[in-house]
């Protein structure tokens, strides 16, 4: 209970501080309704021109498709709002997939989906470790990450895929419940969860600390090490558990799966409005950012777009994501 | 704060500028839905004649020259024989290629030609296909799945084999030592190219093989190893390399030994500096691909299919085995 006295007792010393983050919290700016009046006008405008996009079967589809980024954003969110990012996500997807795989032909269902999440939290506390108490920057300490950890992910595979996983494995990945895809479910559970933790708890508080000034957070007794920590660990366990989806739907544990994910994750959350210099976001936001690349990329397929043109849709949606962003600063400031 | 103001519109205009632009995009690049409903209305039970099928095409890869030369193929005989084609990239990605697939089959294509990336990986996909009724055809690469792969168009390696062991036995009149760059170790392509190759020599036992190793495909393990093989075989007569790099750098150390044109140095695939290697004399024979006629076989598979002929399963593809002699008289179009 000591710990908890000793919370309230920073929680006292940062009231101001924790009462702009409350008041930053509840201002709805308005480029907060930028992303919802884009999603709108990008589904209505794919509405009118295509007949199959507004069918639930599609839209269904579109939720079986972006389960996987939306769980890997997620935990990127806690990361960019503590003042962090992380590349390493993509190849924890890789490796989580590919080490339960090898585990669960052996071992069962449950050993390998243990050892799977267990890579990913390992990997994220190596991040968080290096980036807060040796001060390495996140940009070439999660770079480094994502070449060990693919590395290591071609290591014990061997580089070739891992097959033969049990069937009941793959319902996980591609099965329904009333029609509605599992994985789809999974992606509620985590975001109602992550939205609870970063409203209702004073981790979720610190982290918003952390990422808008951290020597201010320091100096108000917050001990930022643990929350940078925290906030990478709990961005390999996500990063982790999607590699397990991913196997899951493609019903083997391929080591280059995951391969460039980590900058859509990025991508998307930025869409959903926070800023890359930290203390910004919303998990909601970052839900609508994933279902705009995710519509996007259904509704310019359905489209018969090319896939060239498609890439440089994609990736002036990033830029513009960027530009809003830079506005929204310097409208805050 | 008057700046501010004008940093909001200038974000406003860059959105409506990227709506637009993606609008513009998709609806000019897309007449195939309307199209498509209106041909089916008046064709309606007049048989497939008249209707204008669109086909969802899948490769594995947007970037290797294999796949580039496939899809043109495809794309050229499907104007040939009026059928759309609506193509999803996936880039060796074998999650994008689910999806694209995925979304193929929400946009109600006639069937899919796919090229799987994992097989395994695949699987779902072929499956939720099978499920809305739409066929799917296998190129390049086949889950060996009847149940939910219509046919696979492919190649028999085995015969490739076979036909360059053929063709090495006749040139060594039936007698020589040879020596063999096997490729990959495990890969199901350099297994099944050993296999039919062994096969045919098997039948002359006059000729014997002197040295086997396996490596990396590349021309600095063709050198390497080449180069162990004199060593070991002064006497050599042939080489057989699993792909054009290895025999092009085997080539190299045939060269440089001084034995050109002494040594017959198989290869296979028909890249273009093997081809030019061929042409020039240095490299003996090698077996190109085709992948261009590969992808015109592909769609026709898919067409007859739709129009409701049984193909064969596997549709075989025919490769080409070509010596200088042949390329000499060859017409360049069989080559493709």
């Amino acid at each position: 209970m000591n710990g908890l006295a000793g919370l309230d007792q920073t929680q006292n010393s940062m009231t101001s501080e924790s009462n702009t983050i409350k008041t930053q919290l509840k201002k709805r700016d308005w480029g907060q309704l930028l992303v919802p009046v884009m999603l709108l006008l990008l589904a209505a405008g794919l509405t009118f021109f295509n007949e199959y996009f507004f069918t639930l079967g599609n839209l269904l589809n579109v939720l079986q498709q972006i389960s996987i980024l939306a769980i890997i954003s997620a935990g990127m969110t806690f990361v960019i709002i503590g003042g962090g990012f992380d590349l390493s996500v993509g190849s924890v997807v890789a490796l989580s997939g590919s080490l339960s795989a090898i585990v669960m032909v052996r071992y069962g269902v449950g050993a390998g989906i243990a050892a799977g999440l267990l890579a990913g939290i390992l990997v994220g506390f190596i991040n968080g470790s290096l980036i807060s108490r040796m001060n390495i920057s996140p940009f070439i300490t999660t770079l480094g990450m994502l070449v060990i950890t693919k590395g290591v992910a071609l290591g014990v595979t061997g580089g070739a895929s891992v097959l033969n996983l049990p069937k009941h494995f793959a319902w996980l990945g591609s099965g329904h419940i009333i029609g509605i895809p599992v994985s789809g479910f999974i992606v509620v559970v985590v975001f109602l969860i992550g939205i609870v933790v970063l409203r209702n708890t004073t981790f979720g508080i610190k982290t918003y600390a952390v990422g808008g000034n951290k020597e201010a957070a320091r100096l108000l007794g917050v001990k930022v090490n643990r929350i940078i920590t925290a906030t990478y660990v709990i961005c390999g366990f996500t990063a982790a558990l999607a590699g397990v989806l991913l196997a899951a739907r493609l019903r083997s544990g391929d080591p280059t799966a995951g391969v460039g994910m980590e900058l859509f994750s990025i991508a998307a959350v930025i869409l959903g409005g926070a800023s890359l210099h930290g203390g910004q976001g919303f998990l909601s936001q970052t839900l609508l950012g994933v279902l705009f690349i995710g519509i996007l990329e259904n509704g310019l397929n359905l489209m018969n777009v090319p896939y060239y043109w498609q890439q440089v849709v994609i990736g002036s949606v990033f830029i513009l994501a960027a530009c809003i962003g830079m506005v929204r600063k310097q409208d805050t400031r | 704060m008057f700046s501010a103001q004008r940093k909001k519109i200038l974000g406003l205009a860059l959105l409506m500028m990227f709506l637009f632009t993606t609008l513009m995009i998709g609806c000019s690049s897309s007449p195939t839905p309307g199209e498509k409903t209106s041909e089916n209305k008046t064709s309606g039970d007049t048989k497939s004649k008249t209707k204008t099928f669109t086909v969802g095409v899948v490769l594995a890869s947007s970037t290797n020259p294999l796949y580039v030369s496939m899809n043109k193929g495809i794309q050229d005989k499907a104007k040939e024989l009026g059928v759309n084609i609506r193509s999803v990239i996936a880039d060796e990605d074998q999650t994008r290629q689910n999806n694209g697939i995925q979304d193929l089959i929400t946009a109600k294509v006639d069937a899919l030609l796919v090229s799987p990336i994992t097989l395994e990986g695949a699987i779902p996909a072929y499956e939720s296909a099978k499920e809305a009724g739409i066929p799917v055809i296998s190129i390049a690469r086949t889950l060996k799945r009847q149940d939910i792969e219509t046919t696979y168009v492919g190649m028999d390696i085995v015969q490739d084999g076979r036909n360059i062991g053929e063709w090495l036995a006749k040139k060594l009149n039936g007698k020589g030592k040879v020596a063999m760059l096997k490729g990959v170790a495990g890969a199901s392509f350099t297994m099944d190219l050993e296999k039919g190759f062994k096969e045919a020599i098997a039948k002359y036992p006059e000729i014997k093989i002197v040295g086997e190793v396996n490596s990396a495909i590349t021309k600095e393990q063709g050198l390497k190893n080449t180069e162990n093989f004199l060593t070991a075989n002064p006497q050599l007569d042939a080489i057989y390399a699993a792909n054009d790099e290895l025999a092009l750098g085997s080539l190299q150390a045939v060269e440089t030994a001084g034995r050109l044109n002494k040594i017959l140095i198989t290869g296979y695939n028909g890249t273009p500096p093997g081809l030019a290697a061929v042409k020039g004399g240095k490299m003996t024979v090698t077996t190109v691909l085709r992948p261009y006629g590969w992808g015109q076989l592909g769609i026709q598979t898919v067409f007859d299919v739709l129009n409701g002929k049984t193909a064969p399963n596997p549709v075989a593809h025919e490769t080409k085995l070509v010596d200088q002699e042949i390329l000499k008289n060859i017409n360049p179009d069989e080559l493709k």
